[in-house]
């Protein structure tokens, strides 16, 4: 008798080991993440408490999902996925409309060239404007550096669909931003307005 | 496609330069969640993990009082209201029919029985007639 609980509890003393193991590889994994997770949220909702929740609902999934995960290739190709759907459902569900509609936006026609933090705020505006395909499109390429291939396959759509979304709201945002732009400057300023 | 089929074929992250890319680049830069994300995600993941320990009655009880019930009762209150409520008018309403019936079937079967009967003293009353006619 005294054999069989000795095994029990190492047993039990081996179980909880793995599991804190496992808790401490997943929180690793989340302070590895976060950041890419949570931004694909607030770009694309431009809504830091929504962007928080959806972060936080990911990682969650994640955790319930842990087993699955077979690699660090498989595990960032799997957060970008959820993240990219849960945003695209969350504006659904929510029926979130943006702050503004492209049309409506005013362009900064006073300026001939834009700050670079005002231009910054500009964009983000005008990227969380653009329809809900071509949004998810343009911050998966432009924020994750993802090329439409990649795209296409987190979205489980055709190459093509993806960069025809990529085109449509490169030619909005370019129509809106029309001569208020220059070339991306060094960071130590060089050329500043 | 505008262009974009060149924009394809680069490597990861290339662009082509043009202003508006590299623009957008450094807009939708990565960027950081509140301090205490982690923290809340790990407490989020030992609650669930706690309450997945839980035996069902307990994990549906902790969800009705919590309002995580996944029917979300409340919404759905007007609905069930409206439908009890049509639910009882029909009921009802087939409970009057019946009512009625078994009332017009009373009244007839009353009738009948009066009708019934007058025959009957008619017929004793003409039977009593014919009698003392045939007696001389």
């Amino acid at each position: 008798m005294e054999g069989t609980q000795a095994l029990q509890n190492m047993a039990m003393g081996q179980m909880a080991a793995a599991q804190e193991a496992t808790l401490a590889t997943f929180a690793d994994a989340v302070e590895r993440h976060k950041s890419m997770v949570f931004s694909i949220g607030w770009h694309f909702l431009r809504d830091r408490g929504l962007a928080e929740e959806l972060a936080q609902d990911v990682f969650v999934e994640l955790h319930r999902n842990w087993a699955g995960i077979r690699s660090d290739d498989h595990l960032l190709f799997w957060l970008r996925k959820v993240s990219s759907h849960r945003a695209i459902d969350l504006v659904r569900k929510r029926k979130a409309r943006p702050e503004l509609s492209l049309e409506a936006a005013a362009e900064p026609t006073t300026l001939e060239k834009m700050h670079d933090t005002m231009l910054k705020s500009y964009l983000e505006r005008m990227v969380a404007a653009l329809p809900e395909k071509q949004r998810i499109a343009i911050v998966l390429r432009y924020q994750e550096g993802l090329e439409p291939g990649e795209i296409s396959k987190l979205l489980n759509m055709n190459v093509s669909t993806v960069k025809t979304h990529l085109t449509r709201a490169l030619d909005l945002l370019r129509a809106k931003t029309a001569g208020k732009l220059q070339p991306q400057r060094s960071a130590k300023g060089e050329g500043k307005v | 496609m505008n262009g974009f089929e060149e924009q394809g074929s680069r490597p990861s992250g290339g662009r082509s330069g043009e202003p508006l890319e590299e623009q957008l680049a450094n807009a939708l830069a990565r960027c950081e969640p509140p301090a205490e994300f982690t923290k809340n995600v790990l407490a989020r993941v030992a609650e669930l993990d706690a309450r997945s320990a839980q035996p069902w009655y307990a994990r549906l009880w902790s969800n009705i009082a919590g309002n995580r019930f996944p029917l979300r009762p409340l919404r759905w209150a007007p609905a069930l209201a409206a439908i009890v409520l049509l639910a009882g008018g029909m009921v009802y309403q087939e409970h009057e029919r019946t009512v009625q019936g078994l009332r017009a079937k009373q009244q007839l079967l009353e009738a009948l029985r009066i009708t019934n009967a007058t025959l009957r003293e008619t017929g004793a009353r003409v039977a009593q007639v014919e009698t003392s006619r045939d007696q001389p």
